[in-house]
Parts: C-alpha cells; structure tokens; sequence
C-alpha cells in the first residue's frame, strides 16, 4: 500500500480564514453583554440558540442593525470565507446559512420599521429544463443574508415567467441557475427574451452553476458570473450599485 | 503487440498490464444514441434497463456496462407531463421543462427550443417524491428485493451473448450517498439532517449499504468481471460534504461492502465513480482496493491530470477525463481533436487508462465532435505511437 501524502491537498489558500471581531462592538452594546456565543452559533450552526439570543439582544433594545452587524455577521462571514478557501462544505454552509436566516428573520421587520430598504431585489431561478436547485438555494439565502429581497421562481422556469417577476417587483438583479450542459444554453435563451422584451437594460443578470464560466458568461451577454455562492453575492452587491434604466 | 481481443484489452488496462491500444468506453444517454444510431443505420437503441449495446460496440467499447441501480430506470423511460412515476425504491419522479404548463405555454416550450436548432434542450426527469424523510418514514419502509429477477435475469442473458469477447460491467449507481440525496431523502434534506437528525442518515445509509451489498454479490455470482458503484460526491469546485465526513459517512460503508463482494469472487474489479471533483479521496479509494476510478471531470481539483496521473496513477486505474460540459457538446473540431490527444497524453501515459468522455454523451453533442472524437482516439489512442510512444 502507498504511503498517503495528507499535505497534497490540503488547503493552500493564503491563510485560514478568521473570525473578524466587529471594531468597538462594545461601545455599541450594553455594559455586560456578550456577542461571542452568538457568533459561535451561527458558525456552528445552532439555529435554536440564534433565535433565543437574538431575541433577548431586541429586548434589550440593541439597535436591530447592531445585531445584525455585531451579533450576526461575524460568525456568518467566517464560515462564508471558509465555504470559498473549502475549509467547509456544503452541509456546514447550509446550517450556518439557516442560523443566521433564523436570527435575521426577528430582524428585518424590526430593520424595515426604520425605513431601512432592502439592498436590492433579486430574482433568482433554474432555467427551463433544468430541475437542479441545490446551488441557487444556497445562493437565495446568502442573498437574504446579504439584505437582498430575493423572489426564488425555484426550477425549471420559463423565461417569460423571469421577466414577468422581474417586471412586477422592479427587480434589480436577475440570477440563471443550469446544472446541465444541455439546459446552459437556455441562460442565452432566457437573456435573449429579456432583450427581445425590451427589458434587458434595466436589469443587471448573473449566471452561475457547473457547467458555467467567465466565458461563458461573456458570450450568452451576462453581466457576471458567480464561481461559487459567496462569489455571487459578491458581485451582486457591487452590480446592484451600477446605473440601469427604470422600470416604469 | 498483436490486437487483443476487447474483453482481454480492458482488463489488462485496468491491471496495469500492456495493451495494444487504450481501451474505450463510451455511454449515452437515449436522445444522443437515438441520434448517432441514425448514422449508422442501428434501430436497436435501448437505454437503461433495456440496454442494447449495439450501437456502442459498433463506436468501438471494449465493454459492456450494465445498469440496474436506482438511476437505471427513471432516467431512460418516458415520463407524461404532469405524471409521477414510482420506482421500486418508492421513489417519484416526473419530468422537467413541461411541468404544469398550458397547451400555448407549451407551444413557447417549443418555440424556444427551435433556436437551438438540433441541440434541443431535452426535458429530464427528475426526483420529486423522497419516500424517506422522517424516522417514522424510515422505521416503515421496505427495501427492495435484492433478487430481483426482473433486474439479474437481463445480466444472464448479456453473459451468454457477449462475454466471450467483451468485458462486461454491473452499474450499481447511484449507490450510497447519492441514492440517499439525490432520491430517498431529498438533496437539502440530507445536509440538513446530518446535523439534525444523524440517526436517519445513517438508517439510510445502513439500509442503501446492505440492498447494495446483497445486489452486488447476487450480480457478481452470475460471473461478471467488474462491478461500478457510482456515487456522486463532487461538485464543480470541491467535494459536495467535506472529505472528512465522507471518510466517515461512506468509506467504512464501501469497505463493508466491496469486503463483501470480494468475498463472492475475491477476483472481481470494483470500479468507483463520481461526478465532478472527488480528489481529495481517491488515496481513500486505493486504501479501498478500488481498481478503476472515474469519470474524472476535469473540474476542481481534477483538473491538473497530470500530477493526479503521477501521484496516485500507479496504484489505481482511471478512466474519463474528457470534459463533456463544454468541449465536447461546444469545442471546434480542431479543439475536441486535441482534447482527446491532450486526455490521453495525461492519463493515457503508461497504461492504467480507459478513455471515455467524462459523463453520458447528451443530445447536445453535435456529430461531427462524436467523430472527431472517434477518430482522434484512434490517433492518438495507440501505444508505440504519438503521444504514446
């Protein structure tokens, strides 16, 4: 039997991802308060103790987006930051993903409450022929984390209904999802109609999934592509701030 | 060398052994069989269970692959719009890209599918009912027969036909953690309840390892000569679970179970598969005594071949490599051609390689890349001649 070499393919990013402790939180809380089991909870995940702890910060009366920024994030973005060096995988991000999903759902009426506005609006689906959804489900709640509104038209959508929604919420961002190499095609397709409906203009539209690249997303006229969820949202947070035409 | 007959080839190949010319394997999917045999004038062109190999011996396989898991059937019969078909595993599935719709949403349907011309996007057919996704669920649920006779009895008659001159292989896919995502318990689910409910994951993964287990020996008893357990664990850019919970979701399981079948015949080959990136595990694979790992989509960390050739190329054989997602269905000619050269002068380099695309052949395939493929692998595919030399 060969000798294993364990070192081969391990991670080789630049450093392993660390958690970001927010600058001066405690200027921002209540003298005794503490976030760090908060953090330690979205990261691992513990979706219980996330609704319990967020729910005694607001009786608190912590200001909503302290939480979100102090409590929330630190332990949300370190796994997110994992998730893209593949220290962790997809089971790790999906449950850190539904922690803080939990925490940010007692949040964002509270957020609203204060005219705070969505970042943008987002629709998201796998295109026609196409029944894979586990990336554009990670990808949707990673949106929602962000503050993005995100209507998810699930799978196998026409590209009429895309531009429907998009029209009735005004959307923003537009997101194709495809598995196959033979559903790809219908992101062009889908791009085509947008164009063809006169509404190309006022969207700014991803592609992402396996079989997609860069290239890819240069030739079937995209506005960008997402290597992986936490790349997505990325770029949805800095397209969601170029000009585009209004909707009317 | 002189021609090996096709059955010897393979078997050597995945020993490690000599061969006059690397070994094929090429697998399709219905719409892309039913176009190929067009051109060739073959009108047999069963999938799935009804495999008929014809068409594939006439492009030049050195084997026979035979599946009966839970993949053989819903992916190759018809399903009607709107239908749910239940397999024998209790699973649903319908089919994609007509779902629900409207006569004139349908007519769209069509429309759209015309700008592709023959490249037509094909609808598939798709899980949509999980039969297991509560204790109470798994705790009622009745596995398969592993006996089955409507799945052993079109092995025999393979057998009698073609083995003498061909290798024939027993597909188990999708068998383990893919059978328990992608069909028992649905894919979101089961990441899901690995953290909140481990004792159904295992239940399931206990139940999928003994059916399979019992498959697999009843299958290897008739005499065949590899079995192929395909488990997709590889997404594009990583593993889909971290390595270290496959080691312990899955390794013990596959080593309970190819213990098993080894003691059915302690001769037999046991190919492993999945799609996309699984690098991280196939040192996991060899310390399993897996013979032949595939399909090896250049994705992730399957992309450097030739340093995955070096490290692990001795001590198990690979097949695939050919990237199907875009250079076979979208590359040029010119670019398929040294695609194949580039494929084999990775893996093909001192034997240990059968080359095949890294997936089933899809309708969106155009022909002219299917023989540019055919013949760039008969080119480049000999030993003793470039780049096999």
């Amino acid at each position: 039997m060969m000798q294993l070499d364990t070192q081969f393919f391990d991670y080789e990013g630049p450093e392993e991802p660390e958690l970001m402790i927010p600058e001066g939180w405690e200027d921002r809380a209540p003298a005794g308060w503490e976030w760090e089991t908060l953090w330690e909870a979205v990261e691992t995940g513990d979706h219980i103790y996330t609704d319990e702890r967020v729910r005694e910060a607001i009786s608190l009366n912590i200001d909503p987006r302290v939480i979100l920024d102090d409590g929330l994030f630190p332990g949300f973005n370190l796994q997110a930051d994992r998730f893209s060096a593949q220290v962790i995988f997809i089971p790790e991000m999906l449950i850190s993903a539904r922690a803080m999903k939990a925490g940010l759902a007692l949040i964002r009426p509270l957020l609203a409450a204060q005219a705070e506005k969505p970042v943008g609006t987002f629709v998201i689906g796998t295109v026609l022929g196409d029944m894979h959804d586990i990336g554009q489900s990670i990808v949707t709640i990673m949106l929602e984390n962000a503050g993005f509104n995100v209507i998810n038209l699930g799978t196998d959508v026409h590209p009429d209904r895309f531009i429907e929604t998009a029209q009735k919420e005004s959307a923003d961002l537009v997101g194709f999802s495809a598995l196959l190499s033979t559903t790809v095609y219908y992101q062009k397709v889908t791009i085509e109609e947008f164009l063809n409906a006169g509404h190309r203009d006022k969207v700014k539209i991803l592609v992402g999934g396996a079989p997609t690249t860069q290239d890819w997303a240069d030739e079937c006229g995209a506005d960008g592509w997402g290597k992986d969820a936490v790349d997505a949202v990325k770029l949805a947070l800095k397209l969601v701030e170029t000009p585009r035409a209004a909707w009317n | 060398m002189k021609e090996l007959l096709p059955r010897e080839r393979f078997a050597r190949a995945v020993r490690h052994e000599k061969v006059d010319r690397v070994p094929l394997l090429y697998r399709m999917k219905s719409e892309a069989k039913e176009k190929i045999a067009r051109v060739y004038g073959v009108t047999k062109t069963g999938t799935g269970m009804k495999h008929n190999p014809e068409l594939e011996l006439r492009l030049g396989n050195d084997a026979i692959i035979y599946q009966i898991g839970i993949n053989a059937q819903f992916s190759h019969r018809h399903i009607e719009i709107g239908e749910t078909w239940y397999n024998h595993f209790g699973v649903g599935y319908g089919k994609s890209g007509l779902q629900g719709r409207t006569a004139e949403e349908h007519e769209l349907f069509t429309k759209t599918q015309e700008f592709w011309g023959p490249a037509k996007v094909v609808p598939e057919n798709f899980p949509n009912h999980h039969p297991i996704t509560s204790l109470e669920e798994l705790k009622n649920y009745t596995w398969p027969d592993p006996a089955d006779p409507a799945l052993l009895d079109p092995i025999k008659s393979l057998l009698d036909e073609y083995q003498d001159e061909y290798f024939i292989i027993v597909d188990l896919s999708s068998t383990l953690i893919e059978a328990a995502y992608a069909h028992l318990v649905g894919t979101q689910n089961f990441f899901l309840m690995l953290f909140d409910q481990p004792e159904l994951i295992d239940g399931v993964l206990d139940g999928l390892t003994e059916y399979y287990t019992q498959l697999g020996k009843n299958v290897i008893d008739l005499g065949i000569d590899m079995i192929r357990v395909g488990d997709d664990i590889g997404a594009q850019q990583s593993m889909m679970i971290s390595p270290a919970q496959w080691r312990e979701l899955a390794k013990p399981r596959f080593q309970y179970m190819f213990d098993e079948f080894r003691k059915s015949n302690s001769e037999i080959f046991i190919k492993l598969h999945s799609c996309g990136d699984y690098s991280p595990i196939i040192g996991d694979m060899i310390e399993l005594g897996v013979d032949l790992s595939g399909l090896m989509q250049p994705t992730g960390g399957n992309k450097n071949q030739v340093e995955l050739k070096s490290k692990f190329g001795d001590d198990i054989a690979f097949i695939g490599g050919f990237d199907v997602q875009r250079l076979l269905p979208r590359g040029q000619v010119e670019q398929v051609r040294n695609g194949v050269c580039e494929v084999m002068k990775n893996l093909a380099t001192g034997g240990g390689y059968i080359f095949s695309p890294s997936h089933y052949i899809l309708a969106d395939v155009p022909i002219q890349n299917i023989f540019t493929m055919l013949e760039a692998q008969r080119d480049f595919g000999t030993y003793g001649k470039y780049p096999l030399n």
